[in-house]
């Protein structure tokens, strides 16, 4: 059997995280073939954003000091961990080298007061690059056999559009391929630095949202392997927040659909871009908690298995708005919902949910709740452009529920149970939609309803009493 | 006739406590030979402040310290007690704090904006803003003296300025810090390598527990800042330094291979056009190559060529030597006036 491991940043980064982890992979590398994908240390990725918008007005000192926060984060688990002298210098040396690159790469967006898509890429890297140097420090003194390999090393390839991207995929499958499956027949475990790769001239670049989920998931698929392990913080995919239903539990299965459609609404699971190779091949994910590894967590697989319930989970968005436009104007007027769009999209303005009455009246798009100003400018001033007199009013204090579930495809009834499971509770409902996969419903309401209404909800539709 | 000075001490650190065990001890001594009477009305450090118009007893207080951690028993701000107490000079002993040089930017400010005379051995408020709380300070009529931010009690400003008597200086380097050249020296003299040196370091108290203001040439930048300031007449910031290079990638077997050419690496901060802070590889016989816990500077004078001051430069004892060389002059100015 052959698994392809990712281990998340808060869990590398937690305190004791590197042994722990090294306990995984030894336990495991005795039974299976592992392939290890890391993230960076925990609040790197952030920091490294941090920088990435900030360094153009930076000094000397400032870079500096910078440099020595990612230096503290790497070096604390370093000397922890108890090396052997040769082990630990080894590291420091790498480690610092590392750091001189990342100090030139700095030094540079500050004298040029500009900082490129290259050097974005670039910048991005060092988090991964910087965690695989510690975590392999760590695994060897496990005494696993290991070879630390960045993306690139692995064989991921991309184009060179840096910032965005796109994988070269039938020169990958075969670089991966060629690179680790001769290591897995040693016996040696490759640690690949997650969310990196290198574009055909050789260049740093970065795999974008998907990040090193994704990574686990590409080589997944180059490799044929037969499972993907997430191993996170958190027992799994849940069927609501826990902070608000005492009652969540761990959804033991789901399908790639219904994990794609939790992911969207900001559940704390994959993004749907990394899960896209799996699905493709066919190849169960499992999310997994680090710190309980005899439990199973969730298993993502190619099965829409129906439960009894009517649906696995209520995911609460909060912090988002309704912008809704109306007016006489819009009535039997075609092209202006694609008008609305166009100039939300204009703006840089995310639509979660839209709807629209009837009468055509008027039009409703739910917002995050820091493009809600954003959002409502735009379009007054865009539709007065083009002569359609609208008004355009929002709400701000709003939050969109989803319900996920392949038991509510093709069930007659099923919306009609949720609202009244909603109803019961005296919330009203704001807005309603239902994705054409018929996976989710999702609706909105006041958002000092919210906690009420997912609790009712949980009750009612994931747990069916 | 004695003149009463009222001191207020804002950081109570060990050179702070070095200073008032120095006033405690010597107090007579200067009332007597100086006719300057120092009365220590108000300390105050991160936790709390102690404030006595008549005078704090100094023995109290720095048992008080000792003990408690504390100087006194209340928390007061800093900035309320140094605009509102009558006081003459303000002491500024904070730590240096080399990103927004808070809280002793705060601090030299309000007493300027008081009118009161500073003496400060925290150098990042000038390095951040020498020309502009220079000018203000001249607007207010008060004195800004900083000897005890270069060089610790080595007076290489007082050097500097007698130099530049006579004939204009063209340029100033030197090695300014004395941990980084304490761990370049041991790398040097018994192979060990930058961890090793650096850990030494610690334990003999020169360097910090986290030392990067050190190695990395934070430190040697803000006090090239001040040095080109003070005898160039510059009108320089931190932000104008060019921090090339620090020590940390110094490898023992670079220091070696140097070593066998007769030559040495030191960290040398400088300023002719632009000041910058580089590591660079000297000869043995240049008066930068100084060995151990040291500082040395090189004037470049127009006429008469070069001009340097060394040697040790490290401690709170030493700093607390120039606090008090600057507390006595401010002292002096003000009984005549």
């Amino acid at each position: 059997m052959k698994v392809v491991m990712k281990f998340g940043g808060s869990l590398l980064a937690s305190p004791g995280g590197i042994p722990r982890v090294s306990r995984v992979i030894s336990k495991a590398s005795k039974k299976m073939r592992v392939v290890v994908v890391i993230s960076a240390l925990d609040d790197v990725t952030d920091l490294l954003l941090h920088a990435a918008t900030n360094a153009r007005t930076w000094d000397s000192t400032q870079v500096i000091h910078f440099i020595d926060r990612i230096r503290g984060i790497h070096s604390q688990p370093l000397t922890e961990m108890e090396l052997r002298q040769a082990t630990y210098n080894e590291a420091v040396d790498h480690l610092e080298e590392l750091l001189d690159d990342l100090k030139l790469t700095l030094s540079g967006v500050s004298i040029l007061r500009e900082l490129t898509p290259r050097s974005n890429d670039l910048l991005l890297s060092f988090g991964e690059r910087l965690s695989l140097v510690v975590v392999s420090a760590g695994l060897r003194k496990a005494g696993i056999a290991i070879e630390a390999l960045t993306g690139g090393d692995a064989g991921i390839v991309t184009d060179d559009s840096f910032g965005e991207a796109s994988l070269e995929v039938t020169k990958t499958r075969r670089g991966v391929k060629e690179k680790l499956l001769p290591l897995l027949t040693k016996g040696v475990v490759p640690v690949v630095a997650g969310f990196i790769a290198r574009s055909e001239s050789g260049e740093m670049t970065t795999l974008g949202r998907g990040g090193s989920d994704y990574t686990a998931t590409l080589l997944a698929d180059a490799i044929a392997a037969d499972e993907v392990w997430i191993w996170t913080d958190v027992d799994g995919i849940l069927t609501a927040d826990p902070r608000i239903v005492k009652s969540a539990r761990v959804i033991e299965e789901l399908s790639y659909a219904e994990a794609e459609e939790m992911g969207f609404f900001g559940a704390k699971n994959m993004h749907p871009l990394a899960l896209a190779p799996a699905r493709k091949a066919g190849i169960p994910v499992r999310i997994r908690n680090g710190f309980k590894p005899d439990r199973l967590g969730t298993l993502i697989n190619p099965r829409e298995r129906k439960s009894s319930a009517i649906a696995k989970s209520v995911a609460l968005v909060g912090n988002v708005g309704i912008v809704t436009v109306s007016g006489e104007t819009l009535v039997g007027r075609p092209g202006t919902a694609a008008k609305i769009f166009e100039l939300l999209g204009k703006a840089g303005v995310n639509v979660l949910m839209i709807s629209q009455s009837v009468s055509e009246s008027n039009i409703s798009a739910v917002v995050r709740k820091g493009s809600l100003e954003r959002a409502a400018s735009a379009l007054s001033e865009g539709l007065s452009r083009v002569g359609i007199s609208a008004g355009v009013k929002v709400e701000p204090d709003v939050s969109v529920l989803a319900v996920v579930g392949a038991g509510m495809q093709g069930t007659p009834g099923i919306a009609a149970k949720v609202f009244s499971a909603v109803a019961a509770t005296g919330v009203n409902v704001r807005m309603i939609a239902q994705g054409s996969s018929e996976l989710n419903i999702s609706f909105v309401v006041a958002s000092r309803d919210s906690e009420k209404a997912v609790k009712a909800l949980h009750e009612s539709v994931v747990l069916g009493k | 006739m004695t003149e009463e000075v009222r001191l207020i001490i804002v950081g109570f650190g060990v050179v702070a406590r070095s200073l008032a065990g120095s006033l405690e001890a010597r107090g007579e001594e200067f009332r007597r030979t100086r006719g300057i009477d120092f009365h220590l009305v108000a300390a105050v450090d991160s936790k709390s402040a102690a404030i006595d118009r008549n005078g704090l007893d100094v023995r109290e207080l720095l048992r008080r310290k000792e003990e408690t951690g504390r100087v006194g028993r209340r928390h007061l701000p800093a900035t309320e007690i140094i605009e509102d107490t009558e006081a003459d000079i303000l002491v500024e002993l904070t730590p240096a704090n080399p990103l927004d040089a808070e809280p002793g930017m705060t601090h030299l400010k309000s007493a300027i904006k008081a009118s009161k005379h500073v003496v400060t051995a925290n150098k990042m408020p000038l390095a951040h803003e020498y020309p502009s709380l220079m000018a203000s300070a001249e607007s207010r009529g008060v004195q800004v003296r900083y000897s005890a931010c270069v060089g610790a009690g080595l007076p290489i400003l007082d050097f500097g300025d007698a130099c530049a008597v006579s004939e204009p200086l063209l340029k100033v380097e030197g090695v300014l810090n004395a941990t980084s050249n304490f761990v370049l020296s041991r790398m040097e003299s018994d192979s060990s390598s930058f961890p090793e040196a650096l850990e030494e370091a610690k334990k003999l108290g020169y360097a910090e527990s986290n030392p990067w203001l050190d190695v990395d040439g934070v430190d040697s930048a803000a006090k090239i800042v001040i040095i080109a300031n003070h005898t160039l007449k510059k009108s320089l910031t931190l932000k104008d330094v060019a921090i090339v290079e620090g020590i940390r990638r110094i490898s023992p077997s670079r220091v070696k291979a140097l070593r066998e050419e007769g030559k040495k690496v030191r960290m040398v901060a400088s300023v002719e056009r632009r000041p910058e802070v580089r590591v660079l590889e000297l000869p043995g016989g240049d008066p930068l190559s100084i060995d151990g816990a040291c500082n040395v500077v090189k004037f470049h004078c127009k006429y008469s060529g070069e001009r340097v001051v060394s040697g040790p430069a490290a401690g709170g004892v030493t700093t607390s030597s120039a606090v008090m060389r600057d507390l006595l002059r401010v002292g002096a100015s003000i009984e005549g006036s």
